[in-house]
């Protein structure tokens, strides 16, 4: 498996999004918990890689879901995924970390992230709920659901990009 | 630095150019990725939704009695308003003769309803919108009502040959550019009552009706239903229920909340007005 179905299954992860996981999740948490598993393999990404290639991934991906869920404005998404993969690498990546550092990065990623999207829909006036509200209705739940998608694919996503960088590390 | 700065007035101008509600149109490259995606979505979204249905039929086993004998009530009330009404639109047509409506006048209030499926739901909370399986091929246009079985639930935002975006009611707010107060009025009560439901607070999952006159006989209990004046939307479309009735913020009309009759959890089909 290479880097090439890498692309493939972050466009069906990103079609479950919007079609499997509404009927996953409980209706009481339904509005709250709002899956970003395209976003998280992003932060692989930028943890593994390098947070150039995590930036453009971010960035094409994020426009994918702005353009095929275009409601309000195209490139929301976009600018956050961009944004947040190239920080993250810039700030965790290239160490190799293992599967306890990438517990804090899923964490504090879907943080920013979702802080970035409520930011921009603030500033554009389309949200008017308080930063408080939003962080204890949805930010702090999804996040949780971020972390446990992060836990379940670690494995298999680390063996898939690492081994493309396993020869180019050996050479060094 | 200088790629940040150029990268940030980059998405900025994109957002705001994109942000504007005029902009009904989709480009070409954004109706083929639509519809491809809608297509793909498609094939899961139904048999997700089959086997979710299937553990939930089996919780609603115990309440099929109940609802049952519900329904029976329902259904008797039905066939006597139903002999009524047919003399009621015998009499209207008479009448419409005599007072020589033109064609057009005629068909203002005949709608078609077209049956829809749902392929993708967003559950962004600030963009919340779903996507439904008929398109611009089916005369489905921008700015159309969606309606379920319970009630109105959105209208048509964007539209591609083959599918289209639905912004759901929950979007409503009163200072948020996209958005367009719907006028309302209450079942029984159509020439005297009038109001506008402007927003919806996801705090408390009601609608807010404002510009309520004082002597409005709008009461809690009442259904509200989309009152068709401005033409912008159909008429008789069911909205909730009045729970409670205010003096508004500068104590000159009144306001009322709304329990929204729709559920915006389970999506499956819809139906598109077409007038």
């Amino acid at each position: 498996m290479n880097r090439k179905w890498m692309i493939v299954v972050m466009i069906l992860l990103l079609i479950i999004e919007g079609t499997v996981m509404p009927w996953i999740i409980p209706v009481e948490w339904r509005m709250r918990v709002i899956p970003h598993f395209v976003f998280i393999i992003v932060l692989f990404y930028a943890v593994y890689t390098t947070r150039y290639q995590a930036l453009v991934i971010g960035l094409i991906f994020g426009l994918l879901h702005d353009v095929i869920h275009y409601g309000n404005m195209i490139g929301v998404y976009s600018f956050s995924m961009g944004l947040c993969g190239y920080l993250i690498g810039k700030v965790f990546g290239e160490k190799r970390l293992g599967i306890g550092w990438m517990i804090v990065v899923s964490i504090l990623g879907s943080w920013m992230f979702d802080s970035i999207i409520f930011l921009i829909y603030t500033m554009f006036k389309v949200n008017h709920m308080s930063y408080d509200w939003a962080l204890a209705y949805q930010i702090i739940p999804s996040s949780f659901l971020q972390l446990l998608f992060a836990l379940i694919v670690y494995v298999p996503v680390r063996k898939v990009l690492d081994q493309e960088f396993r020869p180019k590390l050996e050479e060094d | 630095m200088f790629i940040l700065l150029l990268g940030m007035i980059i998405f900025i101008s994109l957002l705001g150019f994109t942000l504007s509600n005029k902009r009904e149109n989709l480009t070409f490259p954004e109706k083929m990725i639509n519809d491809t995606f809608g297509f793909a979505q498609s094939l899961f979204y139904k048999p997700a939704g089959f086997i979710a249905g299937l553990f939930e039929d089996i919780r609603d086993l115990n309440h099929i009695y109940e609802e049952n004998e519900q329904l029976k009530i329902a259904v008797s009330h039905y066939i006597r308003d139903k002999a009524n009404y047919n003399f009621i639109a015998a009499d209207n047509e008479r009448y419409q003769k005599e007072l020589h409506f033109t064609e057009e006048q005629k068909k203002l209030y005949k709608y078609d309803y077209r049956i829809a499926q749902v392929v993708s739901v967003n559950q962004d909370p600030y963009n919340k919108n779903i996507t439904i399986n008929i398109g611009e091929k089916n005369g489905v246009k921008p700015n159309m009502a969606v309606i379920s079985v319970d009630g109105m639930v959105g209208t048509i935002s964007h539209v591609s040959p083959l599918t289209s975006t639905v912004k759901l009611l929950t979007d409503l707010n009163e200072k948020n550019p996209n958005s367009n107060a719907i006028a309302a009025t209450a079942i029984g009560k159509e020439n005297q009552s009038f109001g506008l439901i402007e927003s919806y607070d996801p705090q408390t999952g009601t609608y807010l009706m404002t510009k309520i006159d004082e002597k409005d006989p709008l009461a809690v209990g009442d259904t509200i239903v989309s009152s068709g004046i401005g033409e912008a939307f159909p008429r008789g479309l069911i909205m909730g229920t009045v729970i409670s009735r205010q003096v508004g913020d500068y104590g000159l009309t009144h306001t009322a909340t709304i329990k929204p009759a729709a559920n915006f959890d389970n999506w499956k089909e819809l139906f598109v007005v077409v007038p």
